[in-house]
C-alpha cells in the first residue's frame, strides 16, 4: 500500500491503546530512576498556609481533618506529612480526625504518627547509636536478625511507651525493656522527655469517628464529650491535652486552625459549619480533580490557603526544607514531579498528535 | 524482614491490579472481589468500636444514660434492611438524618455558599492598596461571574445582546473547565506515581 | 403509613430545624441541637453500617446459592468482610510478635496491617489507572473540533505546563535570553507558565466556578426544600 499521511494517521488512531498504556508507564517510571534535582517554586494559595502556620505561636493547636480514602493517597498522604512535620518542628499540637470516610482512620494515623517518629528519632539520634554500642542490644539485634534501623525504631518506641505510659506498647518488647532497664539505658531516657513528641501530649488522633456534621457541630461546644476516645479508645480525660490546667482543648476555640486534606465535598462542610458557624480558620488540601473549584474560597478568604494534588505537597515540602534546611528531606510530592513533568509532556503531544490525525484525516475524509 | 513481607505483598496486589491494563484475568478478578470484602470488613471494624462502643455501648450500659436507647432503636431499623419484607423500616432513620440535616444546613448553606460569595464578589475592588493589574483583574472577575451566571440564565432567550453576554460567558466557562481539565490529568497521573514509587522505591528499594 | 410517616416526619423535623440555627435560646440549643443533632444523629448513623453488610451479603448469597457464573469470586469478598470484622471484634489482643497484636483495630493490628499492606495497595492501584485511560483519552477524543474547545484545551495545556516545573524552567531560560529582570521589556513575561496558571486560576477559573458554585448553592438549598416538602422522594425507595 503506498504510504500517505492520511493511512498514517488513520493507522495511528487506531493503534492498541495498550501500547499507549506501556508509553505511558515508561514515561512516569524513567524519571524516577534519574535522580533529577527538581526545584519547584511554592505557589501563592501554598505560601499563604505556610505563613499561617509560621505565625501560630509553639503550643497552639491545629485539627487536620483526613477526609480522604486510600484512591487519594498518592496526593493527600504527603501534603498531610509535610504539614504535620511542619507542626510539630514548630511545637504546635496536631489532632487529627477522620470523618468523611472510615478508611482514612488508617492512613491519618499513618500520617501523624509516621510524623512523630521521625523527629522522635532525630532527637534521639546520637543516644540511640550511643545505646546500640552496647554488648547486650548488638546481641539482641543478632538473635532477631534485626537491621539499625529497626532496633533504633524499637529503642524510641519503648522511650515514647515510657512517657506516654502505654504499657501496650511496652509489653510489646518486653524483652528489649529488660535490656534496657538491666544496663540502665532506659534511665537515660528523661531528658528527652521535654522534646519527643508525644501521643496525648503533642498529638492526638482521634481516628475515624461516625456522625460527620454532628461532630463538626458538637466539637465546637465539648470535643471530650463529643469524640470520647482517640483512635485506641482510650478515653480522652487521660491526656494532657484535654485535662490540664493550662493550655487545655476544649471546643473549636483552642484551635488555630483547621486543615482538611480531602477527596470529597468535605470542604465545604468544614467551611459551611466551622468556619462559618464557628469562624475557625479553614484551609484545605485537596486532589488536583477537585482543586479549581476551591479557588473562589481563597478570593472570599473563606479558605487561608489551599494546597493543589501533588504539586501542593511538593510546594509545602519545599518550604519546610527552606526552613528546616538540616532535618527535612524531600518527600513523594517533591519526589514525583520529574515523572509530572514528562508525563504532562507526553500527554500534550498526544493531544497535539490526534487533532493533528483528526485534521488530515478528516481533510482525507472530505477529499 | 516483615517490611519486605508486607511490601512484597502489597507489590504482588498492585501488579495483580494493573495486569487487567492487559486484559481481564482471574488475578485481577481475585484482587478485586478481595478488595471489596476487605473494605467492607474494615468498615465493620471502625463502627464498631468508633460507633457502636463508643457511643452506644459505653454511654448506656457502663454510664446508664439510658435516653440514647432511643436513637439506638430508631437505628436498629436499619435491619430491615435485610428482608424485602421489612424494607421499609429503613425510612424512619433516614427520614430523621435527612429532615434534621436538611432543616439545618439551609441557613448555613446559604450564608457561607451564597451571601459570602457574593459579598466578596461585590467588594472585589476594596483591597487596600489595590495596583492597576489587580483592577484589572477585578474587572475580568466580575465580567466572568456576570457572563457565566448570564449563560446559565435559560428562562431569557440567548439572543441579541443577551446572546452576545451568554457567549462571553461561554468562553469563561471553557477556561474554567480547561483549567479543571489539566488539573485532572496532573491529579490522574499523581496517583500512577503513587504507585511506581511505591513498587520501586518502597518495595524493590532501586531508587532513592 | 409505610411512605405517610417518614414523609410527616422529615417535613416536621426539616421545618424545626431550619429555625433552630436561628432561634438560638439555651433550651433550643441544648436539647435539639447538641443533644438530638449532635449525639442522637450520630447514634443513628451508625447502624447504617449494617445496609453496606446486608447489601455485599445478599448479592453473594444469591450469587453463591444459584452457582450463577464466577460465584467462587463471591466466597472470597465473604471470607474477606468476615475476616476482617472478626480480627476487629472479636479476636483477642494478643502479642503475636514484630510489635504485632491479633486482635483489635490498634496501629499494630493485624486488621490494620491487612488495611495498610493489601487494601491500600489495592484500592490505590485501582484509581491509577485512570492515569492510563487519561493518556488515552488525550489521544483518541481531546479534539480542537471548535472555539469553544480549542480555548479549554489551549488552558488545559497552560496548566499543565505551569503546574510542573517544566513551566518555571521554560520561563528562566527565556528571561535569560530576554536580559534578566533588568531589561526594559519583558517580552519573556508571556513564558511565565506558572504566573499565567496562577492568573488564570485565581481569576477566570474562580469566576466561572463561582457562578457554578451559586447554581450548586441553589440547587442544594432547592433539593432540601423539596426534601423537606415532600415533592422529592426517591430517598424513599421501592413503591409500597
Amino acid at each position: 500500500m503506498k504510504f500517505s499521511w492520511h493511512n498514517f494517521f488513520t493507522w495511528l488512531t487506531n493503534i492498541d491503546r495498550r501500547w499507549i498504556y506501556l508509553l505511558m508507564a515508561i514515561v512516569v517510571v524513567l524519571p524516577l530512576f534519574f535522580s533529577f534535582s527538581v526545584k519547584v517554586k511554592p505557589a501563592k494559595t501554598v505560601n499563604m498556609l505556610y505563613d499561617f502556620m509560621e505565625n501560630l505561636e509553639p503550643g497552639n493547636t491545629i485539627l487536620i481533618g483526613f477526609d480522604y480514602s486510600p484512591d487519594s493517597l498518592a496526593e493527600l498522604n504527603p501534603m498531610g506529612k509535610a504539614v504535620v512535620y511542619h507542626a510539630f518542628k514548630r511545637g504546635i499540637r496536631v489532632m487529627g480526625i477522620a470523618l468523611a470516610w472510615p478508611s482514612a482512620a488508617g492512613l491519618g494515623l499513618d500520617v501523624i504518627q509516621s510524623q512523630a517518629f521521625k523527629i522522635n528519632l532525630e532527637i534521639m539520634d546520637e543516644k540511640l547509636k550511643e545505646i546500640d554500642a552496647l554488648d547486650e542490644i548488638k546481641k539482641y539485634k543478632a538473635d532477631k536478625e534485626l537491621t539499625d534501623d529497626e532496633v533504633h525504631f524499637r529503642i524510641m518506641k519503648l522511650a515514647v511507651g515510657i512517657f506516654e505510659r502505654n504499657q501496650d506498647d511496652i509489653d510489646l518488647f518486653s524483652d528489649l525493656m529488660e535490656i534496657l532497664r538491666a544496663t540502665g539505658a532506659a534511665d537515660e531516657f528523661e531528658p528527652f522527655k521535654a522534646d519527643l513528641i508525644l501521643s496525648g501530649v503533642d498529638y492526638t488522633y482521634f481516628g475515624y469517628k461516625p456522625g460527620y456534621v454532628s461532630i463538626m457541630l458538637g466539637m465546637g461546644k465539648d470535643m471530650v464529650s463529643t469524640l470520647n476516645t482517640d483512635y485506641r479508645g482510650i478515653s480522652l480525660m487521660q491526656y494532657e491535652m484535654f485535662n490540664s490546667n493550662t493550655n487545655k482543648i476544649k471546643n473549636y476555640e483552642d484551635v488555630s486552625l483547621v486543615v482538611d486534606l480531602a477527596a470529597g465535598g468535605s470542604v465545604g462542610a468544614w467551611v459551611v459549619y466551622v468556619n462559618t458557624k464557628f469562624g475557625r480558620p479553614v484551609a484545605a488540601g485537596v486532589t488536583a480533580v477537585m482543586a479549581a473549584d476551591y479557588y473562589p474560597f481563597i478570593q472570599s478568604g473563606q479558605l487561608i490557603g489551599l494546597l493543589n494534588g501533588m504539586r501542593g505537597a511538593a510546594d509545602y515540602e519545599t518550604l519546610n526544607m527552606r526552613h528546616f534546611p538540616d532535618t527535612a528531606k524531600p518527600g513523594k510530592g517533591l519526589g514525583g514531579m520529574a515523572s509530572q513533568t514528562w508525563a504532562h509532556i507526553m500527554i500534550l503531544l498526544f493531544i497535539l498528535l490526534g487533532n493533528i490525525g483528526y485534521f488530515i484525516t478528516k481533510k482525507g475524509g472530505e477529499a | 524482614m516483615i517490611n519486605i513481607i508486607q511490601t512484597t505483598i502489597g507489590a504482588i496486589l498492585t501488579l495483580s491490579i494493573f495486569s487487567f491494563l492487559y486484559k481481564d484475568n482471574p488475578l485481577y478478578r481475585i484482587a478485586e472481589h478481595l478488595l471489596i470484602g476487605i473494605s467492607v470488613g474494615y468498615i465493620i471494624g471502625q463502627q464498631y468500636h468508633m460507633g457502636f462502643m463508643n457511643y452506644v455501648i459505653t454511654p448506656i450500659f457502663r454510664e446508664g444514660q439510658l435516653v440514647y436507647l432511643i436513637p439506638s432503636f430508631i437505628g436498629l431499623m436499619y435491619l430491615g434492611f435485610f428482608s424485602q419484607k421489612t424494607s421499609w423500616l429503613i425510612r424512619f432513620p433516614i427520614a430523621i438524618s435527612l429532615g434534621i440535616g436538611a432543616g439545618y444546613g439551609i441557613p448555613y448553606t446559604f450564608q457561607a455558599s451564597i451571601f459570602i460569595q457574593l459579598r466578596e464578589t461585590l467588594t472585589v475592588f476594596s483591597e487596600p492598596g489595590i495596583t492597576g493589574f489587580g483592577i484589572f483583574s477585578g474587572v475580568l472577575f466580575l465580567l466572568g461571574v456576570f457572563t457565566a451566571i448570564v449563560y446559565f440564565f435559560f428562562s431569557w432567550k440567548h439572543r441579541g445582546v443577551v446572546g452576545i453576554v451568554a457567549k462571553v460567558g461561554i468562553y469563561f466557562l471553557m477556561i474554567g473547565f480547561g483549567a479543571s481539565f489539566g488539573l485532572t490529568v496532573m491529579g490522574r497521573i499523581s496517583l500512577l506515581i503513587g504507585r511506581f514509587l511505591f513498587l520501586f522505591k518502597d518495595w524493590l528499594h532501586i531508587i532513592s | 403509613m409505610k411512605r405517610q410517616i417518614p414523609l410527616m416526619l422529615v417535613l416536621t423535623l426539616g421545618i424545626i430545624y431550619f429555625f433552630v440555627p436561628l432561634v438560638s435560646t439555651p433550651w433550643v440549643v441544648d436539647n435539639l441541637q447538641h443533644e438530638v443533632f449532635e449525639k442522637w444523629l450520630k447514634i443513628i448513623g451508625v447502624f447504617a453500617v449494617i445496609m453496606s453488610v446486608a447489601s455485599l451479603w445478599r448479592r453473594n448469597a444469591v450469587k453463591i446459592k444459584r452457582k450463577s457464573g464466577d460465584y467462587a469470586y463471591s466466597y472470597l469478598e465473604l471470607i474477606g468482610m468476615v475476616l476482617m470484622a472478626a480480627l476487629a471484634i472479636i479476636a483477642p489482643k494478643w502479642n503475636i510478635g514484630n510489635g504485632m497484636v491479633l486482635g483489635g483495630i490498634a496501629g499494630n493490628s493485624v486488621y490494620n496491617w491487612i488495611f495498610m499492606n493489601m487494601q491500600v495497595p489495592m484500592q490505590a492501584t485501582m484509581f491509577s489507572m485512570l492515569a492510563f485511560y487519561i493518556a488515552s483519552a488525550a489521544y483518541r477524543s481531546f479534539r480542537a473540533r471548535n472555539i469553544e474547545a480549542t480555548l479549554l484545551l489551549i488552558t488545559a495545556a497552560i496548566v499543565m505546563i505551569g503546574r510542573v516545573p517544566l513551566g518555571e524552567n521554560i520561563y528562566q531560560f527565556m528571561l535569560k535570553l530576554n536580559g534578566g529582570e533588568a531589561a526594559a521589556f519583558q517580552w519573556s513575561r508571556m513564558f511565565d507558565f506558572q504566573g499565567i496558571t496562577q492568573f488564570i486560576l485565581d481569576v477566570p477559573n474562580a469566576a466561572t466556578k463561582r457562578a457554578i458554585g451559586f447554581g450548586v448553592a441553589m440547587g442544594m438549598l432547592a433539593t432540601s426544600l423539596k426534601i423537606i416538602f415532600g415533592i422529592e422522594k426517591s430517598w424513599l425507595g421501592g413503591t409500597e
